[in-house]
Order: structure tokens, then C-alpha cells, then sequence
């Protein structure tokens, strides 16, 4: 009795999904790339203490690293450096990372708040020591004062990596190229129009796709020509398709690092993943195309 | 004496089933909770409904222009959050049921990975398709007018066609093919090599592709979510009707108990009634709680009428304390109250059941002793009286010794109203007390 009923109402409800996510996606599918929006009804105090603890080099053991050191705000969200200090991997942007499904070169963590807490405890990274945090902020006016009025514990192990959380998850920011999809053709010039129609046609759209273009598959540097790197040492692991937004002023780039300019990219993905090699205009117009994804800071 | 036995046994019966009760309603406590199980049930639909989405984008990847990688992963995640919201509502339903849950996580983990896999080939495969369909369309556009390339060029689609016919699962005949461009210049035999490429590459893919595909629909996984929930159904009947059972149980214990209880206090009530009524009426003695002197005035004309009636004889018993004055004085009044009390206990225990005692004044007894032949029985029973009563008394570690005088009247022989009857009896005591106390004595002419 009660697994028919039971039965029919899983049955009921696979229908209904179908219907709404046939709706819900069938306008934008012909794209491959989603457009992403602010969240409207972000919480700005909350949002500026995680601001707040992002900059601040008191959740580092050594005292002089923050989150910011690695992920400048003001220069597309990494460091501009070919490896991290201590690490052997490029800083990616930490803008719109709640879009990515994996987080990470290798993509291990697919959510962000086991990621958040791996960070702040990887002695590499950040060494978080948390009695002495916590005993800093709680000593800190600013501090307190906002931790009492977003929570009513006040500072905590809890709060701070809620809030920080709460910052990673609604650092979205849009770009022209949003502007574009949702229907403002003038947003993007004639020239990154072109490169988006390449960037579909070759086949890049395969790999770099969904809302982050990127950071929702799993690839290897290689596909259709085998790549060891610009001098023979490029390790090819299975990688997360990184995001490519804010790819442009996010050099250099590869998870290594090891290749500068954007341009070099470009070819070097063409005639590795895709056994093609592109004329200096195709380059231009897909280069022209990766720069209208740049967020837009006001 | 019959009540009380039926208070003490029913004041038992309640207490029994008070206990049993409360073990049973332990068990009921211990039995798992049908709420948390009908719970699991709801969480588990739902984590199929997650399950059947999933499935249902995996295998609508090839239905866009572009596969939606999100949709997917979104998909997965869901179904991930609903699993992990289901293993936790399920913790406490036991064994069987828990060697299903723990393998569940890792089912699913691989499902994920396989997951990952297949979208990994799916999106080689389609760049692949992407970029051979832009390279031949533009191959085509150049070449127009060269028949080799033409051929070469009819030859690749056909390859291309295969490659999407395999895709699709579909066989298709073999023909020779044609991969080498004799005629074409150096730069035309590039692009054909690397469209040649591009085939092989395809083919291997899609081989890969269905591979991964097969290994995301893991028979055992579904089976497992059909057998967990096959498991949940079960258990949830089987935890219901030991929860109907239990219940049952409880409320006939509970019934029971009630209507002992009920009948339990009804004789409570009808025997502090009676007690009452006696106080309310005068008859007893608050002290002792025997009889009083109006009680036996009241009583004698009917012992009387009785004893005619079946030409019995009947006597009094007229009891004085000696030396009790003495006791009040020494001890005080609350020792004496004391005693007096012992003293009708020992009174109570001494005399046959048909046998019945009054307190007439202060320190003086009239015990009926019915039903008799002549005085010589009770004077038996007056000597017994003597020999139980003039036992020390241990009041709160004061031995005191009380002796009895008693004066005995015989109905009819003596007396034949109750005024004389008792007036007889008085004498008789008198006679015992002013002859050495501690004594009995039968009324004679010679006393008055
Ligand atoms: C020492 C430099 C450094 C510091 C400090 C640092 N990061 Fe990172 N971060 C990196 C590197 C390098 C990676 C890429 C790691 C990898 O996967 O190999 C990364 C990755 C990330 C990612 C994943 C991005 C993606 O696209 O997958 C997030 C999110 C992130 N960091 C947030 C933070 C936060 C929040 C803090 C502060 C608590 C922080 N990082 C501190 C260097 C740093
Ligand atoms: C087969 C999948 C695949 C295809 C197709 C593909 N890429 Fe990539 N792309 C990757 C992977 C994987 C990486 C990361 C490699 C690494 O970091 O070592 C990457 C990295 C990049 C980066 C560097 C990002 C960064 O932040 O370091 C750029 C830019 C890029 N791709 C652009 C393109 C363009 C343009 C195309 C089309 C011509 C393209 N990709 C086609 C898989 C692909």
C-alpha cells in the first residue's frame, strides 16, 4: 500500500523537475556560456566583515599573510605571481568562485566551505592559529562591534569562517560579456563578437562552459597533441577546465604558471587541445573576446 | 478483617500493573520511533527524484548545441546534499539497514567520478566535432572546383557521419576508405592529415565515451536505492505493528488499573464512612476504638432477646484496672493513654470471636461473652484474660505492671435486665478488688 502511494509520488515529482528545468534552461541553452547576476538582497554589513577578515593578516599564523596577499581584489583576483609563495600552483581569482563546481587546480573540494577551512589550516597557506585570532579580533573594536550586530555569539571560530564564507559565496561580479548574453548587443565590440563565434566554433566552448566558463569538468593539457611545456617540463595531470573569466588580467597563466601572455595561451590551446593552429587575426578576435569577460568593479 | 484483606490485595494488583505498565512502555520507548522511519521514507524519495534528475541531465548532455556541464554538476550536487540529509535522518534505524547506508556514500562517490569521466569524453568528442565541422566546412568552401579534394572531402564527412552514427549506437556498412590525397598540394595534405587525426581521435572517444556512460548507470546503485527502500517499508510495517500491539497493551494494563483503583477508593470511602458514622453515632471509644457504654446498653436487650430466643445463656465480664491511678501518676496521662491502648489490643486478642468488648469509663471494660452453658466458661475466659493481660508493659522504656479485678454476671441465672445484669457484674468486681485484686470473681447473693 504505502510503497505504491509512495511509488507514484517519486514518479509525480520526476515529472515535474523535467517540466521546470526544461522551462527554466530552454532560453538560454542554445548558449554555452550562462550569465551571472549580483545577488539583490546581499546582506552588506555581513558581506563587508568577510571583506574585512579577507584583508586582514591576523587569520595568518606568521602574522603577515591574508587572503588579499594572494588574492589581490584590486588586480583580477590572484597575485600576478607564476606560483604562490610556498606553493607549486598559479593563484586562480577568487571572483565569482562560487560559480566553479570544483575548486582548485585539481578540483578536489567541490564546496567551498571545507576549502575555506582546509586554507585556513594548511601551514602552508595560512597556519591559522586560532586562539590568537580570535583573542585579536575580540580585542578589536571594529570587530566586536560587528560581530555583535550580524551574530549574536559574537567573535568565534564559527562566525569568522561563516562570514568569510559568506564574502567568497556573493563575491560575484558581471561582465560586458553578461551584459551581452542577456541582450545588450552593443555591450561588446564587433571584434570580440568574432572571437566568441571562434571561441564556439573551434571548440573551446567544449571545455571552458556553464556560468564560469569553466570549472565544471575535468581535463588534461594535451588532448589532440601531447604537451610537455614550453621547455619539456609541463606535468599533464587531470585538471579542472579553470574559469576563464578574468583570465585577462589574470597572468600568467597554466596551472604552473609557466606561459605568460594571454596570446600564447590562446595558440597554445589551439594546437594542443584542439590540433589547430589559428591565424594572428583568429588569436586577436578570441583574445578581444576573453578581455569582455574582465568583471567590472565599481 | 475481610475488607481490609481485599484493600491489600487490590493496593498489590495496582502496583503490579503500575509496574508492568512502565515496562512496557520502556519497550515501547526502545522500539524505533515509526515517525523517524517514515522520515527516512520521505528523505529517500526524495534522494530518488535527485537521482532520477541527475540521470535524466547525464542523459540529455547530447540534446543541446553545447552540453551544459553546470546542469550536471548541479544535478549531482543536489543529489549529494539529499544523500547526505538522508544518511543522517536514517542513523538510527538499525541493523539490517545500516549495511545498506554505509555503502551508499560510496556507490555514490563512484557514480560521481564516473560521472566526471564521461562528461571529461563527452566534451573532447565534441570539440572534436566542433572543430571538424568548421575545418571541413571551410575545406569545402576552398575547394569548390578540386575533385580530389572533393572526394577526399566526401570521403571525411562519410568518416564524420560514422563517427556521429556510432555515437549514436548506430552500424552502418564498411566501405574501402580513402585517407590518402595523391594530387593535393603540401598544405592541403596537412589538413588532411589532421582531419584524419581528428577521426581517429573521434572514434576512440565515442568507444571511451560509451564506456564511461556504462560505467554512470551502475546497476547497483539503483538497485541498492530500490532495495533501501524495499528495507524502509518493511521495517516501517513491522515497527507499526509492534507499536499497534504495545499500545493495546498498555491501555487494557491502563483500563485495569483504572477500575482497580476506582474500587479501591470506593472501599476506602465506605470504610472511612463506617468509622465515621460510629464517631458521628458515639458508639466507639476514640481512644481504643472499641465500644462504648452507650453501645452496650443498647446492645444488651438484644443479646438478651437473642439468647432466649435459642435458650442460651450469656455473661459479663466486668473489668477493673488495679493500680492504673498509679500509672497516670508516675508516668503521666499520655503513658496511661498508652497502656490503655495496649491493654484493649491484648483485650481484642484474648477474648473468642463471637466475644465483644466495651469501654465503659476511665479505667473500667465489659467484655460480652455469648453464646455459654454456664459461668464456669466465662470464668475461662476471664482467667485467660487475667493471664494475657497482667504481662508487664514496655511503654517507651517504662515497664509497668496493671492487674485486672473481674466481677462476672450470668444472664439469666443473675439478672434478667440489663441494669441489674450490669449492677451484678459490678458487685462481683468489687468483691475481687477488696479481696486481694488480680482475680476473678462469679456474683453471688451473698456480695450485695
Ligand atoms: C599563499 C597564497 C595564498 C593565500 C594566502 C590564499 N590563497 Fe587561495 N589560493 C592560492 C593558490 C595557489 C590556489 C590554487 C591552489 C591549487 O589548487 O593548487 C588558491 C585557491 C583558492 C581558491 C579556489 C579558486 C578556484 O578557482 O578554484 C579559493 C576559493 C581561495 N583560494 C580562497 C582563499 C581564501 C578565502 C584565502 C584566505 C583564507 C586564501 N585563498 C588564501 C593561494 C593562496
Ligand atoms: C579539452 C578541453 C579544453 C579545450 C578544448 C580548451 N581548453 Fe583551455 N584549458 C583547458 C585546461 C585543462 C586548462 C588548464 C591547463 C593548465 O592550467 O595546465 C586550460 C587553460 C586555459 C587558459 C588559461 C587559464 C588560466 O587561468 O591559466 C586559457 C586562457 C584557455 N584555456 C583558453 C582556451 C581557448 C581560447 C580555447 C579554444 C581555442 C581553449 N582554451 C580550449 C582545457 C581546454
Amino acid at each position: 500500500m504505502i510503497y505504491l502511494l509512495l511509488n507514484t509520488l517519486i514518479n509525480k515529482r520526476i515529472y515535474l523537475c523535467f517540466f521546470f528545468s526544461c522551462i527554466t534552461f530552454s532560453c538560454i541553452a542554445i548558449e554555452p556560456i550562462i550569465p551571472i547576476v549580483k545577488n539583490p538582497s546581499i546582506d552588506t554589513e555581513k558581506f563587508e566583515l568577510g571583506e574585512l577578515l579577507f584583508k586582514d593578516n591576523r587569520l595568518s599564523g606568521n602574522q603577515n599573510t591574508s587572503c588579499y596577499s594572494c588574492h589581490n581584489l584590486t588586480a583580477g583576483g590572484d597575485d600576478g605571481l607564476k606560483t604562490s609563495i610556498n606553493l607549486s600552483t598559479n593563484s586562480p581569482t577568487v571572483f565569482n568562485v562560487s560559480k566553479n563546481y570544483y575548486l582548485g587546480w585539481l578540483g578536489k573540494y567541490n564546496q567551498l566551505k571545507p576549502h575555506l577551512e582546509m586554507i585556513l589550516n594548511n601551514p602552508k597557506v595560512m597556519n591559522i592559529d586560532w586562539a590568537f585570532t580570535i583573542n585579536a579580533l575580540a580585542n578589536d573594536v571594529v570587530y566586536t562591534k560587528l560581530f555583535k550586530v550580524i551574530y549574536k555569539t559574537g567573535v568565534s571560530k564559527t562566525n569568522i569562517i561563516n562570514a568569510l564564507l559568506y564574502y567568497e559565496e556573493n563575491l560575484i561580479l558581471p561582465s560586458k560579456f553578461d551584459a551581452f548574453l542577456l541582450g545588450d548587443i552593443n555591450a561588446i565590440s564587433a571584434s570580440a563578437k568574432k572571437g566568441y563565434e571562434k571561441f564556439k566554433d573551434y571548440g573551446c566552448a567544449s571545455c571552458h562552459q556553464g556560468a564560469n566558463v569553466g570549472g565544471n569538468v575535468f581535463q588534461k593539457l594535451g588532448v589532440i597533441n601531447t604537451f610537455s611545456g614550453e621547455n619539456g617540463n609541463y606535468a599533464t595531470k587531470t585538471l579542472r577546465v579553470p574559469s576563464l573569466r578574468n583570465v585577462a588580467v589574470t597572468s600568467p597563466y597554466l596551472h604552473d604558471g609557466s606561459v605568460k601572455s594571454l596570446k600564447g595561451v590562446i595558440k597554445l590551446m589551439a594546437k594542443y587541445q584542439l590540433g589547430q593552429t589559428l591565424t594572428d587575426t583568429e588569436v586577436d578576435q578570441i583574445h578581444d573576446f576573453l578581455k569582455t569577460l574582465t568583471s567590472i568593479i565599481e | 478483617m475481610n475488607r481490609k484483606k481485599l484493600i491489600l490485595i487490590l493496593i498489590v494488583l495496582s502496583s503490579t500493573l503500575i509496574i508492568s505498565i512502565y515496562s512496557t512502555y520502556k519497550r515501547y520507548s526502545n522500539l524505533q520511533n515509526t515517525m523517524d522511519i517514515q522520515n527516512t521514507i520521505f528523505q529517500l524519495v526524495k534522494l530518488k527524484s535527485a537521482d532520477a534528475v541527475w540521470n535524466y541531465e547525464l542523459n540529455s548532455i547530447h540534446s543541446d548545441n553545447f552540453p551544459h556541464f553546470d546542469r550536471v554538476n548541479k544535478a549531482a550536487n543536489h543529489y549529494h546534499k539529499e544523500m547526505m540529509l538522508f544518511l543522517d535522518i536514517s542513523r538510527n534505524i538499525k541493523e539490517p539497514f545500516d549495511n545498506f547506508t554505509t555503502l551508499l556514500p560510496t556507490l555514490s562517490r563512484q557514480k560521481k567520478s564516473r560521472m566526471n569521466d564521461y562528461l571529461s569524453e563527452v566534451a573532447i568528442i565534441r570539440n572534436s566535432l566542433k572543430y571538424l565541422d568548421t575545418l571541413l566546412f571551410s575545406l569545402n568552401k576552398e575547394a569548390e572546383n578540386d575533385k580530389f579534394i572533393l572526394k577526399f572531402l566526401a570521403d571525411a564527412q562519410y568518416q564524420l557521419s560514422k563517427s556521429i552514427a556510432l555515437n549514436q549506437r548506430i552500424n552502418l556498412k564498411e566501405p574501402n576508405s580513402f585517407n590518402q590525397c595523391v594530387h593535393c598540394t603540401e598544405q592541403q595534405i596537412k589538413t588532411v592529415n589532421a582531419i584524419n587525426k581528428h577521426l581517429k581521435i573521434l572514434n576512440n572517444q565515442i568507444v571511451l565515451s560509451h564506456q564511461a556512460r556504462d560505467a554512470f548507470f551502475n546497476a547497483e546503485h539503483s538497485d541498492l536505492l530500490t532495495t533501501l527502500f524495499d528495507e524502509l517499508s518493511l521495517i516501517y510495517v513491522k515497527t507499526d505493528a509492534k507499536h499497534e500491539t504495545i499500545k493495546s497493551q498498555i491501555l487494557t494494563f491502563t483500563l485495569i488499573l483504572v477500575i482497580t483503583l476506582v474500587t479501591l477508593f470506593l472501599l476506602f470511602y465506605l470504610l472511612y464512612r463506617t468509622i465515621d458514622e460510629h464517631r458521628a453515632a458515639g458508639i466507639t471509644d476514640p481512644l481504643t476504638g472499641l465500644y462504648n457504654r452507650k453501645k452496650l446498653i443498647e446492645n444488651l436487650p438484644m443479646f438478651m432477646a437473642s439468647h432466649v430466643k435459642y435458650g442460651q445463656k450469656f455473661s459479663l465480664l466486668f473489668i477493673d484496672l488495679d493500680g492504673f491511678k498509679g500509672v497516670n501518676d508516675t508516668y503521666g496521662h499520655d503513658i496511661g493513654d498508652k497502656l490503655l491502648q495496649k491493654l484493649s489490643t491484648r483485650l481484642t486478642n484474648s477474648v473468642r470471636k463471637q466475644d465483644s468488648i466495651y469501654r465503659i469509663g476511665g479505667d473500667e471494660f465489659v467484655v460480652v461473652v455469648q453464646g455459654i452453658n454456664n459461668a464456669d466458661e466465662a470464668k475461662n475466659v476471664a482467667e485467660n484474660l487475667l493471664t494475657k493481660c497482667n504481662r508487664k508493659y514496655e511503654l517507651e522504656g517504662n515497664k509497668c505492671i496493671v492487674t485486672l479485678s473481674i466481677g462476672i454476671s450470668l444472664f439469666p441465672e443473675h439478672a434478667v435486665t440489663p441494669d441489674d445484669l450490669l449492677k451484678c457484674a459490678d458487685e462481683a468486681m468489687y468483691y475481687s478488688k477488696n479481696h486481694g485484686k488480680d482475680r476473678v470473681t462469679v456474683w453471688n447473693k451473698k456480695h450485695n
